[in-house]
């Protein structure tokens, strides 16, 4: 595959603080590629060095094999949807979305005919006549992303173009997106701090954190093989458990305080083999179950069910395992008869337990225990 | 508390239609609804912000009509974020025992240990500004605590929050509110987040409550086809509907499938309106029973953990979105047989005013 956008070593400082440290990417052509991260990880700041808004101090980047460097974006083949757009209050929908080809020198046939394919596709024909003070928020964010697409350029770039929206007009929108810009072969940079709209969205996902791209890979890489514990925990429902190493030699970790919560683990690295060094360990809640199989690979306990709560067709369980010094989150699609109040087993394979070093415990800002 | 029979009309609209409604003491309950729904005037006029044009507000029995906010034993979280910007975290909290005649080190003391019990360990002087969205929202309701209300009520809390964030602390409020006994009504437009952490989901649109009832109720007995489209996701289907043998039968003209929920009475060979969630769906390997299976072409697999994410083609073209649990992946273009469990297939007439107008969101 053609890399049709190459991003090599952009670095960029606000007063002195490193905003992005050394971000390199490509990007094929036709591919929806998703930047991914929290806020304050510099995506936007990526994105407006892309869309030529704001200069790297350092890097190259290269669209369509030419570089960009020094290039106005009017001049870079790009549509760019910023977070906080503008519409022009005193033209109608469909002038929003003309306006802007006329000025690009189209000639008033064919941008009438791109205007109307575009209008059509957003579901915005019959507003055509509207004034954007008379639309919901919803609506004129489709304009918006309209005029985007209309621009023709071969490069989108969208800086979280769906979070101003009620949650169900998002979900919708998400998929009408990705078909669109599949079906027109645009090729497409999509900011978002969403991982379900992430998922849903990218053929390939960019973790993002503190200035850096942590991974780069679909969404099945990145929670197969997550590079470090961010990442595992960003796009996953997890337990984190800070623990102890008990027994480095038979691997086991636990509570040095509570001796019922123990359990076996399949690796132990290098300066994780320390006797008593504290660690992190991750389980993702769909790995945790009930009533598990009596089997030496498994870790098993006692638990009182505390909550059962419904979670998209399926249930979380929260689990007090030793009298409730430890919570453990599980999650099935299956429907179950476990109530709240019930004493349960529950475990989990100690093959299914990634072991991090304690130090990456900083890396995981919203995390309380 | 109760809500018993109340309108609002804010010049020609009509915000709020006649609704009644009984909240348990120590629930948690989501009032859930689009953008206009009239949810945010419920909770106002329960607030005791908004005087209601009929009916009456009862908190304990007690009739709120003419009762100021301050006095209705009420804590209130906001999406943006009301603590007093001039104010550390911590007077922000001790400021509700201090106006209540509380002596300085008392007040300060009580809200040093809520601040504790939901959470927030920070250094005494720092100011609303430098702390996140999240802890924000915390130290306002430690600050409810503080007065001892024992009903929060919470307006999209969670809506200024980044998505990570948002899910994180959907459980914490949960845990707070059931480890403090406290009653809470939260608003939100985000379907998710009310099935996820309430007791009871008052879904409202248009100025009226459509439905009540558990997050496992609503979501597989869904009494209208708003509902089901609204509350969770929901691939819909134009179909005739049939009736033998003492069940409804959606007739896809390619398939037939028996449906175990049909909350409203459909004449026979009328058009009508299948509604299957993408969870309802089960990959079985023969036709071993021949009811409700059918067999559907793959046209995309996505896997997310132990999820497929599929797109399947039922006989005639039709596309719908299944998600199986499954631990074999399954090919784009295989063919395979789904099950769809009767109880699991809803059947609504089809509406009046169109299919659009049903399910818009507006």
């Amino acid at each position: 595959m053609d890399s049709f956008l190459k991003v090599f070593d952009i670095w960029k400082f606000y007063s002195g603080k490193a905003i992005l440290k050394g971000v390199s990417f490509e990007v094929n052509k036709g591919e929806y590629f998703v930047v991914l991260g929290p806020t304050g990880a510099g995506k936007t700041t990526l994105l407006k060095i892309l869309a030529g808004i704001v200069h790297p101090d350092r890097g190259e980047i290269y669209i369509g094999g030419r570089s960009v460097i020094g290039i106005p974006p009017e001049e870079r083949g790009i549509g760019y949807f910023p977070q906080f757009f503008n519409l022009f209050n005193h033209m109608t929908v469909w002038g929003n979305v003309y306006f802007p080809l006329l000025v690009r020198g189209i000639d008033a046939f064919e941008a009438e005919k791109i205007c109307k394919e575009i209008l059509s596709l957003m579901h915005l024909l019959d507003r055509a006549d509207s004034y954007p003070y008379e639309l919901s928020g919803g609506m004129r964010q489709r304009v918006a992303l309209a005029r985007a697409l209309a621009t023709g350029a071969e490069l989108l770039l969208l800086d979280e173009p769906l979070s101003q929206l009620d949650a169900k007009l998002s979900v919708e929108l998400r998929r009408e997106l990705r078909s669109i810009a599949k079906s027109l072969g645009r090729t497409v940079v999509h900011v978002t701090n969403n991982v379900e709209e992430a998922v849903e969205l990218a053929d390939r996902i960019a973790v993002m954190n503190d200035g850096y791209i942590v991974q780069i890979g679909s969404y099945e890489e990145l929670r197969r093989k997550p590079k470090n514990l961010f990442v595992a925990y960003f796009l996953s429902d997890a337990n984190i458990l800070r623990v102890h190493v008990l027994d480095p030699y038979s691997r086991v970790l636990g509570s040095p305080t509570e001796d019922c919560f123990k359990f076996k683990v399949e690796t132990l690295r290098g300066n994780m083999l320390k006797d008593k060094c504290e660690v992190i360990a991750y389980i993702d809640a769909e790995d945790v179950k009930i009533d598990p199989p009596a089997d030496p690979g498994w870790n098993i306990f006692d638990a009182f069910v505390e909550e059962v709560l419904f979670h998209k067709g399926g249930y979380i369980y929260v689990l007090k395992v030793c009298g409730g010094a430890v919570k453990l989150r599980m999650r099935s699609m299956n429907e179950s008869e476990v109530e709240v109040g019930l004493r349960v087993k529950v475990g989990f394979k100690a093959s299914d337990v990634r072991v991090y070093d304690v130090s990456e415990y900083e890396s995981i800002p919203y995390h309380k225990g | 508390m109760d809500v018993v029979n109340v309108s609002k009309n804010f010049g020609a609209i009509q915000a709020l239609s006649r609704v009644n409604l009984t909240v348990d003491d120590g629930s948690y309950v989501c009032f859930l609804g689009p953008s206009g729904c009239g949810k945010t005037t419920l909770l106002r006029i329960i607030a005791g912000f908004i005087e209601p044009d009929e009916g009456d507000v009862y908190i304990d029995g007690k009739s709120m009509r003419g009762i100021p906010p301050e006095k209705r034993g009420i804590g209130f979280v906001f999406q943006d974020i009301a603590l007093f910007p001039h104010m550390r975290l911590v007077d922000n909290v001790s400021f509700g025992p201090e106006v209540r005649r509380w002596s300085y080190k008392d007040a300060l003391k009580a809200a040093l240990s809520y601040l504790g019990k939901v959470g927030v360990d920070l250094d005494h002087g720092v100011y609303p500004m430098e702390v996140s969205g999240g802890i924000a929202q915390l130290v306002s309701i430690a600050r409810a605590l503080a007065v001892k209300s024992k009903l929060l009520l919470l307006d999209e809390p969670l809506g200024a929050l980044d998505p990570k964030m948002r899910i994180y602390m959907k459980y914490r409020l949960r845990e707070i509110v059931k480890s403090f006994g406290l009653t809470a009504i939260h608003v939100t437009h985000d379907q998710d987040e009310a099935l996820s952490i309430a007791d009871k989901v008052v879904v409202m649109r248009r100025g009226r409550i459509v439905q009540t009832g558990s997050p496992r109720e609503l979501y597989w007995k869904p009494r209208s086809l708003f509902v089901a489209y609204f509350v969770g996701e929901a691939n819909i289907v134009e179909v005739v509907a049939r009736y033998s043998g003492g069940s409804y039968i959606a007739d896809g003209g390619g398939f037939k499938l028996v449906c175990g929920w049909v909350p409203n009475p459909i004449e026979e060979g009328k058009r009508a309106v299948l509604a299957v969630r993408p969870e309802a769906f089960k990959v079985v390997n023969q036709p071993m029973e021949k009811n409700n299976t059918v067999r559907v072409e793959v046209s995309s697999a996505k896997r997310i953990g132990r999820l497929l994410h599929l797109d399947i083609l039922l006989p005639g073209s039709i596309s719908v979105k299944a998600k199986v649990q499954s631990d074999t992946d399954i090919e784009p273009g295989s063919k395979i047989y789904v099950k769809i469990p009767e109880d699991r297939c809803f059947l609504y007439p089809y509406p009046k005013g169109g299919l659009e107008e049903e399910v818009s969101p507006v």
